[in-house]
C-alpha cells in the first residue's frame, strides 16, 4: 500500500512509519505529495498541545495561541487532506485518517485548560463528519483516532493506530452497503474505546 | 438592580432577547455591531433608563474590554451573560472537493467570532459576573454543532465553529461551576434573518421567528436546576436535548 504521511515531527508519527514500513508497506511523508500520483492511506500526524496552551479562564485567555493551535491541529490537517484528495481519488482504497483526543469531545472533556488544542481538534470534528458525508459515496472511508500520547508509548499507540488504519470495519461482503461500520463516523482510542462527541 | 448584557443584539435573537429581558426587569447591556442597523435606538426610546446599547465586536479583545469598562461606570455587577453575536456570512468555500479551495482565513475568523468571542466576553465580565447573584451564562449555539446529527455534506466553516464554542463552554464550566457559574447551550432554531429597517427575510425553512424563539429561551435561561452544577445540554426552542 502506498501510504502517504503529513508529516514525522511526533514520537508517535515516526513509530508510526517505522510500523507501517515493519509491515511491507510504502511510506511517504511531507514533502513528498507533489510526486505522488496515487495515496491508498492518508494519515494526518498533527496532533499537539502548543507551548503556552495552559491557561484556564482565570489565567486570562489567549486568542493568538487558539488560532494557532486552530492553524496546526484543524487547518493544516484538512489543507492537507485537500492537496491530497487527487491522488486519493487514484487509488482503490481511499482511507483518510487524522488523530484527535476525547478531551475535544464535549461530552468528555474535564479540562480546564488546553483551550487551543480542545476547541481545534472539537472544530476537526465536525468539519470531517463533514467531509465524510461528502467523500463516503465516492467510496472513502475514514479513521479518527486517539493515540493517548502520553499515556502509551508511542510503539504501543502506533501499532495499535496501524491496525486500526489497515483493517476494515465489519465489512459484510453479502450485505455491502448497509452491515458496514465503516459507514459511522466515530472515534476510537488507542484501547480501542468509541468515544462520545 | 438585576442586569444582563447580551451580545450581538443589533437584530434579530439578540435583539428579541434584549427585549425579554427588559421585560423581566432587568437593565440590559445590548451589544451594538452594525452601524447600519437602528432597531437598538427605537427600543431605547421605550427604555430609555434600563437599557443601555454598548459598541461590542466580540473578535476584538480591545472592544470587549473596552464594553466591559463602559457596562462597570453604571453597575457594579452582571447577573446574566448572553453571548448571541454570530459570523455566519462569508462565500461558501469551506469543503472539501469544493469548486473553491478551502480559505483558511475564513476558518480563522469563524472561530474567532462564533467560539473565542464568547469565551473573551466571559473571561473579559467575570469581574463584573462574580458580583452577579444569579451567575448564569448563556450561550446560544446552533443545531449544526452536533457532531452526532451532523448530516450535511458541504460547507463546514459556521458549523465547525459552533462545536468549538461547545466545548469551550465545557471548560469554561469546568472551571467555573464551583464558584456558582451556571450554563446554558441553546439552539434557537432556524429564524429568518432581521434588515435593517426591522422586516424579516422570507425563508421557506423557517422553524421559528426571532421573537418566538427567545420567549422560548426564557424559561430555560432563567430556570434553576439541581443538577445544573454537573450537567451541560444543548437545548433547543421546543425544550428538546440534543446530543453533542
Ligand atoms: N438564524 C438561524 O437560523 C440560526 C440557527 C441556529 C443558531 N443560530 C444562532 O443564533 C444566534 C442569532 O442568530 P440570528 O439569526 O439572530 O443572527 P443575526 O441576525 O445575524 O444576529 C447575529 C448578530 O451578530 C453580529 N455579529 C457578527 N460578528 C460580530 C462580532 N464580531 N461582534 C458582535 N456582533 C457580531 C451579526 O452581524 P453581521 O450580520 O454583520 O455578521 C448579527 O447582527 C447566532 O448565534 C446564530 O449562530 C441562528
Amino acid at each position: 500500500m502506498k501510504i502517504y504521511l503529513t508529516s514525522l515531527e511526533s514520537a508517535f508519527a515516526k513509530a508510526l512509519k517505522n510500523e507501517f514500513v515493519s509491515r511491507g508497506h510504502e511510506v511517504f511523508a511531507g514533502e513528498d505529495l507533489q510526486k505522488l500520483s496515487v495515496i491508498d492511506l492518508f494519515v494526518a500526524t498533527e496532533n499537539k498541545r502548543l507551548d503556552g496552551d495552559d491557561f484556564t479562564v482565570n489565567d486570562g485567555i489567549k486568542p493568538e495561541i487558539v488560532l494557532e493551535s486552530l492553524r496546526y491541529n484543524m487547518i493544516a490537517p484538512i489543507k492537507a487532506l485537500e492537496a491530497a484528495t487527487n491522488a486519493l481519488d487514484a487509488s482503490e482504497i481511499k482511507r483518510v485518517c487524522f488523530l484527535s483526543s476525547h478531551k475535544a469531545c464535549v461530552t468528555g472533556c474535564e479540562e480546564t485548560s488546553g483551550y487551543g488544542y480542545n476547541m481545534a481538534k472539537a472544530a476537526l470534528h465536525q468539519a470531517l463528519h463533514l467531509t465524510f458525508n461528502r467523500l463516503r459515496p465516492e467510496g472513502y472511508t475514514m479513521r479518527l483516532y486517539d493515540p493517548l500520547e502520553g499515556e502509551l508509548p508511542a510503539e504501543v499507540s502506533a501499532f495499535t493506530a496501524a491496525e486500526f488504519f489497515l483493517r476494515s470495519r465489519s465489512y459484510d461482503p453479502d450485505n455491502k452497503e448497509n452491515r458496514s461500520d465503516e459507514h459511522n463516523f466515530a472515534l476510537y482510542d488507542a484501547k480501542n474505546r468509541h468515544i462520545s462527541w | 438592580m438585576k442586569t444582563a448584557l447580551i451580545t450581538g443584539a443589533d437584530r434579530g435573537l439578540g435583539l428579541a432577547l434584549v427585549r425579554e429581558y427588559l421585560n423581566l426587569g432587568y437593565t440590559v447591556f445590548a451589544g451594538r455591531f452594525l452601524a447600519d442597523f437602528h432597531l437598538l435606538d427605537d427600543l431605547k426610546k421605550e427604555w430609555p433608563d434600563t437599557l443601555h446599547p454598548v459598541q461590542l465586536d466580540v473578535e476584538s479583545r480591545a472592544s470587549i474590554l473596552a464594553a466591559a469598562q463602559e457596562v462597570a461606570a453604571i453597575t457594579d455587577h452582571l447577573d446574566v451573560f448572553v453571548s448571541d453575536a454570530a459570523y455566519m456570512g462569508g462565500p461558501e468555500n469551506s469543503r472539501v472537493k469544493g469548486e473553491m479551495p478551502i480559505d483558511e482565513s475564513l476558518l480563522e475568523k469563524a472561530v474567532a467570532v462564533n467560539a473565542l468571542g464568547a469565551l473573551q466576553c466571559v473571561e473579559i465580565l467575570l469581574p463584573l459576573l462574580r458580583k452577579g447573584e444569579e451567575k448564569r451564562l448563556c450561550i446560544v449555539s446552533s443545531e449544526v454543532s452536533s457532531v452526532t446529527l451532523m448530516q450535511r455534506d458541504g460547507d463546514f466553516r459556521y458549523c465547525m465553529s459552533k462545536t468549538a464554542l461547545n466545548v469551550a463552554v465545557r471548560m469554561l464550566q469546568n472551571t467555573l461551576a464551583s464558584e456558582g457559574f451556571t450554563f446554558r447551550l441553546y439552539q434557537p432554531g432556524w429564524m429568518r434573518r432581521q434588515q435593517p429597517d426591522g422586516s424579516f427575510t422570507q425563508w421557506n425553512d423557517c422553524q421559528i421567528n426571532a421573537a418566538d424563539s427567545a420567549k422560548a429561551a426564557i424559561p430555560i435561561f432563567t430556570s434553576r436546576r439541581p443538577d445544573d452544577a454537573y450537567k451541560l445540554e444543548l437545548v433547543d426552542y421546543l425544550g428538546s436535548v440534543w446530543p453533542f
